[in-house]
């Protein structure tokens, strides 16, 4: 048995691998966030790997929640899992599902519920030379030294856009995890490799603004030409509303927060059915937003 | 909404967070987390939800001020009351 605890934005999840290979799976999901632990009394998630069935199986309290041959299933449930008890426990500040890139040195945050487009499009963005942090979630604290935490891991991209990634030849990402349910990829830095670089250091290398510069909001839509359309700080609350992961721990929902970071942060909605010319809109969206600023 | 209901009262229920943003509004209700956004139109129909006024007097009084759009406005306060209902955000009374 191999105990971890999984830490972000000042919460921890205890959890355990029960062999070798599920400790493998786990450092690979979580390597950043992840610190070994001594004997935990009661993991709240556990990851066993059967090798005659060549089968993994997730336990939550004791309770089997997944088992099956597909490790990127097998991530899709641990990553939901150890996110929702992160959160249980998160205070004081504003989780977003929200992905995140850096675009000359300034942050973009890219919110959007499930299957919104988040992972493709910070995906897209990387291939194009912007700096990875996060497709899933972030943390917004105002009063804390660090205003955004990244809750880093390898993008997440489900079997709807497989397709879409295996059109476009790129040496920006390797595989981690690749089977017909989607696919989990690292960013690969020129001249490094994970063998000498973690993902924590990817994404801590060079600084983080602490502030973010703008908010796009993707929706992907069929046959759309390319738009983005400002949008209104009323509006922005609104949408950020219903990103928010977090808003049963806070008195206010987080509202309060919600508003200040929306009357700070310009807003785009950015629709689009291909990727074509979409980085060249997004940096000159960024050039007209600072601008303004 | 029926005919005889735009003879009540628009009351909007207490629990909810507001924000005005210059002319526009976003309200989100933390028990029911719903959130939602009201554009100008939205914000001055809202604003004359002070629980005095019945559905028939804020179309009156938006429509003495805004005479060519009058059609619109009704249709306007009438579809913004409603969303309120199912959001439970306001009632009638």
């Amino acid at each position: 048995m191999i105990n971890y605890r999984i830490s972000f934005a000042g919460a921890d999840v205890a959890v355990q691998a029960q062999d070798q290979s599920s400790s493998e799976l786990l450092v690979l999901l979580f390597h950043g966030l992840l610190t070994p632990e001594s004997a935990v009394a009661a993991p709240r998630l556990s990851l066993a790997f059967a090798e005659g069935s060549d089968t993994f199986s997730v336990f939550e309290d004791a309770v089997s929640i997944f088992e099956g041959q597909s490790k990127v299933q097998c991530a899709a449930i641990l990553y939901d899992r150890v996110i929702f008890h992160l959160l249980d426990e998160t205070g004081g500040g504003a989780a977003l599902h929200c992905g995140s890139v850096i675009g000359e040195d300034r942050l973009i945050l890219i919110p959007g519920q499930s299957g919104a487009g988040k992972s493709t499009l910070v995906w897209w963005l990387t291939n194009c030379g912007y700096r990875y942090l996060t497709d899933e979630l972030i943390f917004i604290d105002e009063q804390a030294a660090k205003p955004i935490e990244f809750f880093t891991r390898p993008v997440c991209l489900k079997s709807g856009a497989l397709p879409l990634i295996e059109a476009c030849a790129t040496n920006v990402w390797q595989d981690m995890l690749r089977d017909r349910h989607g696919a989990l990829l690292t960013p690969q830095l020129a001249g490094e490799t994970d063998d000498n670089m973690d993902r924590k250091t990817k994404a801590d290398r060079g600084s983080v603004p602490p502030h973010p510069a703008l908010v796009l909001l993707p929706q992907y839509q069929a046959g759309s030409p390319l738009e983005i359309e400002r949008i209104s700080t009323a509006r922005l609350v609104g949408l950020l509303m219903q990103c928010h992961a977090n808003a049963r721990n806070l008195e206010d929902h987080g509202f309060r927060q919600i508003v200040g970071l929306a009357r700070t942060t310009p807003a785009y909605l950015l629709r689009y059915d291909s990727f074509a010319g979409l980085a060249e809109a997004i940096d000159r969206t960024l050039t007209i937003s600072s601008r303004n600023k | 909404m029926q005919k005889s209901d735009t003879k009540k009262r628009v009351v909007l229920k207490d629990g909810y967070l507001l924000e005005e943003f210059d002319q526009e509004i976003t309200v989100y209700h933390p028990t029911l987390t719903t959130s939602l956004y009201l554009n100008e139109t939205g914000a001055l129909i809202w604003n004359l939800c002070d629980g005095s006024r019945s559905v028939s007097e804020i179309i009156l009084l938006l429509s003495t001020h805004y005479p060519e759009s009058s059609a619109q406005i009704e249709l306007d306060v009438i579809t913004l009351i409603n969303r309120l209902i199912d959001q439970n955000i306001a009632e009638l009374k």
